[in-house]
């Protein structure tokens, strides 16, 4: 893998995507460098239409987008860019029959990562989501927070340069979301991580970065701390300074437009 | 790749795939046992046929997995990596061909084994059938897999076989003999166990696997119109082959295998001698097939050896096939069909086949008059019924009142007399003559 | 459309289904009627149809998530029980009207009980491997009674091929019966092996 120089993993101008007929992002411009970026919004903001766009899963309808410094708008040429994914669904979506490790070296088989690095890497990432004692379990017997950690494994198997997580932490309970959160982190340190979550507590504690979206367009993106100030300032909904400060943002954008 | 197709073979359902079809096979194989067992060439008519209801399921079986990704919604993850998509199916298509295959081959190897363990002959004949079979199961499997990737409806499956089923049932009752009747998978058996299927009746068969092969892989891996086209055309070249390469005819699906048909003698003398595929069966035949020999003996120029037929020809189901008017003749050996027992070889009338007409059912001619044939056999054999066989028709029920007149009316000569008349007939029935009773009876000797 | 009825044959897709059985049902009659001679349609082909038209059916056994209908206060079994009977009655009533498109399938007591016996057969199969599995061994089954439409004969064999037995056949309407009141049970019971949580919400 030859290291390109370019200025940010994930940037996008003028970006607009379909889900099915209705426009969910519209006229998004975004720039994501290594870090985790929190993805926040209210329900058909256009979240996880926006990671689809990302993980290359559905073509954008106009506007750039540019992965590592390759135009992603197009179906070809984007072999390399994959490569250098993790991804996550909102629907996980896996084999019942397959075991744990099955799947995630399937996974980074597809990934192309070198047939002599997967078996370790298999290891690596099912011992970094602390599924280690379930490795060789069927993936239907799992429940649905450890189904939830095998996709995390999965997404990170192949030390993925952009990381794209939508809703990672649905069925963790809070001991696994403190212990993924600082999973995040150590993430973060090295790569581009994206999530997607409509927990605010998540997004505060983990991200270095919040992206607000709202009806497809771009509210509000700066750090966590700037959220929560807003929210101590006594504006907005919520129980705690950072749900304060979310619902101040968006009703302030709504009242714009 | 390795570490895919063995995480494949584990985790999808390849292997109930491959264990549903051998169960299927089995089952049919082992109900059909009195047709194969001992008989190698038989068993690849058994296996041929049974394609006929298990292509339809292998096609449903591989349409179940192909529905596999949609099904478990695991497509949005699997559309975000970044291998080509032939590539992506290729595990799970190896896996599924390598299980249906093992199975079948498997299910085989288990007859091949229990047939020569008992003695039948396993000729090289055999095989080309069973791996055209064994490509046809792929075939099917894979192009299920790539219908099911393309239409993930859980009525696919069961629509696909039936369409199959129906397919090669209206195509097996058409009217006349179109080529549209080699569509059905199920053939006609051979009439003799040393028949095998001829080279074009295969490869019509080879030529639709191959289309199913081709097809089923471009349809999979399939991103493009183009390779969508191309898929069909493999699969229309496919079905075009199985109709037009074999004859339209199920009679011309065979030929004799000389391997099979070669002669294997038991040690001694008189030598007894049968044809390859009927070896298991000699020692218990050749005590019989002695002692009609020796009844034979009490005639001048009498045969010395015993062997069975071997009809030049393949077997068109009439009972008259080889008997004209030209005698084939070699007057050492007397010729015998043997009808053996299908679990233990044994033919309890063997003896009565080969004293019929002091020795000639089998020398080319019309067996006419056969009163006078079963009374001159039973007057060698010191009997006083001789039982024959047409398939399951026993003549004497129909001669057998004329014939014991007749032995009657022979045995009142002086011996001398009796044996002239039964040289005599045996001469004339070498020579195809139509009546014989007159010969027995006594009448003015026919000129002919 | 509101009330209990219609919303569950929209759960179960019934729609769909019965109308891929009636256009089945249509397409044999309708090739029989313009290629055959004769308007009886022959003995193997009506068993296959039996089956053919049962076939899309099998779906419509099991819910989509069968946790969420266990929870109901709803009593399952007879409702089981009176759609696996409302199945063969449906199989029965298309091969009977059959007649209209020029294909006669036979008596009407043979009709009711072909349906009856192979809807059992259905039910018995998808009680004990899910609907998933469940057509295949009576699939193979009919198929074989249609590649060897033989009645009458030994008992035994009347009982293996209980499907091309004529209407007064006694061997054959016990077999039918007996699948029916088998199939009806253990379809009440049950509907198929216990499925991993993990598993439930995958789309049939």
């Amino acid at each position: 893998m030859t290291p390109t120089i370019h200025a940010r993993d994930v940037e996008t101008s003028g970006l607009r995507v379909k889900a099915g007929r209705h426009l969910a992002v519209d006229g998004l411009d975004l720039s994501l460098g290594a870090g985790v970026h929190g993805l926040l919004g209210p329900n058909g903001a256009g979240k996880t239409t926006l990671i689809r766009a990302l993980a290359t899963v559905v073509r954008p309808a106009g506007g750039t987008l540019r992965l590592f410094g390759h135009d992603a708008t197009r179906g070809r040429d984007l072999r390399g860019v994959r490569g250098r994914l993790g991804y996550l669904p909102q629907h996980f979506g896996y084999y019942p029959r397959f075991t744990v490790r099955d799947y995630v070296e399937y996974v980074a088989w597809l990934r192309e990562m070198p047939a002599t690095a997967i078996p370790a890497a298999t290891q690596r990432a099912i011992e970094r989501v602390h599924l280690a004692d379930r490795a060789d379990a069927k993936l239907k017997s799992l429940s649905g927070g450890m189904l939830r950690r095998a996709g995390i494994a999965q997404a990170i198997v192949n030390e993925p340069p952009l990381l794209l997580l939508d809703e990672p932490t649905v069925g963790l309970d809070p001991e696994q979301r403190v212990e993924f959160r600082a999973l995040l982190r150590e993430l973060g340190g090295g790569s581009c991580v994206l999530v997607s979550t409509h927990l605010v507590e998540d997004v505060v504690a983990a991200c270095s970065d919040i992206v607000l979206l709202d009806r497809g367009g771009l509210v509000f993106q700066g750090g966590p701390a700037d959220l929560t100030r807003l929210g101590e300032s006594g504006v907005g909904v919520g129980d705690s300074p950072a749900e304060r400060g979310y619902s101040h943002l968006l009703r302030q954008h709504r009242g714009r437009s | 790749m390795i570490r895919p197709i063995r995480a494949e073979l584990r985790g999808s359902s390849a292997r109930t795939i491959a264990v549903l079809l051998f169960v299927v096979a089995g089952l049919f194989t082992a109900g059909m046992v009195r047709t194969w067992w001992h008989q190698w060439l038989m068993f690849g008519y058994v296996e041929a046929s049974l394609m006929f209801l298990v292509v339809p399921l292998a096609l449903a079986g591989g349409t179940t997995l192909g529905r596999r990704e949609k099904r478990t919604r695991a497509a949005e993850l699997m559309a975000s990596t970044g291998r080509p998509l032939w590539q992506r199916v290729t595990p799970v298509m190896s896996a599924l061909g390598v299980a249906v295959a093992a199975a079948h081959l498997l299910l085989v190897g288990v007859c091949a084994a229990l047939i020569g363990a008992t003695g039948g002959w396993l000729g090289a004949a055999g095989f080309p059938s069973v791996l055209v079979d064994t490509a046809l199961l792929v075939g099917a499997v894979w192009a299920g897999f790539a219908l099911g990737r393309r239409w993930s409806s859980a009525l696919l499956p069961p629509a696909l076989a039936a369409a199959a089923l129906a397919a090669q049932y209206a195509a097996s009752a058409a009217h006349q003999p179109t080529p549209l009747v080699n569509l059905s998978l199920m053939v006609q058996f051979q009439q003799f166990p040393w028949e095998g299927p001829t080279a074009a009746a295969e490869l019509g068969r080879l030529a639709l696997a191959a289309g199913l092969i081709v097809g089923g892989a471009l349809l999979a891996s399939a991103a493009s119109w183009r390779r969508h086209g191309a898929a069909a055309a493999a699969l229309a070249a496919g079905v075009a082959g199985l109709l037009l390469i074999p004859p339209p005819t199920d009679s011309r699906r065979y030929q004799i295998e000389p391997s099979a048909q070669a002669l294997t003698c038991a040690a001694g003398i008189p030598q007894v001698c049968v044809t390859a595929v009927h070896a298991y069966a000699l020692p218990g035949i050749v005590p019989q097939a002695r002692r009609a020999l020796a009844a034979l003996a009490k005639l001048p120029n009498a045969p010395t050896r015993a062997a069975e037929f071997q009809p030049p020809a393949v077997g068109d189901g009439s009972s008259d096939q080889f008997q004209g008017n030209a005698p084939r003749t070699d007057p050492s050996t007397v010729r015998f069909l043997l009808q053996p027992d299908w679990r233990t070889g044994a033919d309890p009338h063997l003896a009565d086949d080969i004293a019929f007409g002091a020795g000639t059912r089998w020398n080319g001619c019309a067996q006419d008059d056969e009163a006078a044939r079963a009374a001159a056999g039973a007057w060698l054999l010191g009997t006083d019924e001789l039982h024959v066989f047409d398939g399951t028709f026993d003549y004497w029920a129909s001669v057998g009142h004329q014939a014991t007149a007749i032995l009657r009316t022979l045995r009142k000569q002086p011996e001398q007399e009796q044996l002239r008349r039964v040289t005599a007939l045996r001469d004339a029935a070498n020579r195809c003559a139509k009546e014989l009773t007159p010969i027995l009876t006594g009448q003015p000797r026919e000129a002919s | 459309m509101t009330g209990w009825l219609p919303l569950y044959l929209r759960s179960r897709r019934v729609p769909p289904a019965a109308s891929a059985s009636a256009a089945a049902v249509a397409a044999v009659a309708a090739g029989w009627a313009g290629l055959a001679g004769r308007a009886e349609v022959h003995l193997g082909l009506a068993a296959l149809t039996v089956a053919l038209a049962a076939a899309p059916l099998v779906p419509t056994l099991a819910a989509d998530d069968a946790d969420l209908e266990r929870t109901a206060a709803l009593r399952w079994p007879p409702r089981r029980a009176l759609h696996l009977v409302a199945c063969a009655a449906f199989v029965a009533g298309l091969l009977i009207a059959a007649r209209l498109l020029g294909a006669d399938f036979g008596p009407a007591g043979q009709i009711v009980r072909n349906a009856a016996g192979m809807v059992g057969l259905l039910g018995l199969g998808v009680a004990a491997v899910g609907t998933g599995y469940a057509w295949q061994l009576p699939f193979v089954w009919a198929a074989v009674q249609c590649l060897w439409p033989v009645p009458d004969g030994p008992a035994w064999r009347q009982a293996l091929l209980w499907l091309v037995q004529p209407a007064d056949s006694r061997t054959a309407a016990i077999i039918a019966g007996a699948l029916l009141l088998a199939g009806t049970a253990a379809y009440a019971s049950r509907v198929g092996p216990r499925v991993a949580p993990a598993e439930a919400t995958m789309g049939q």
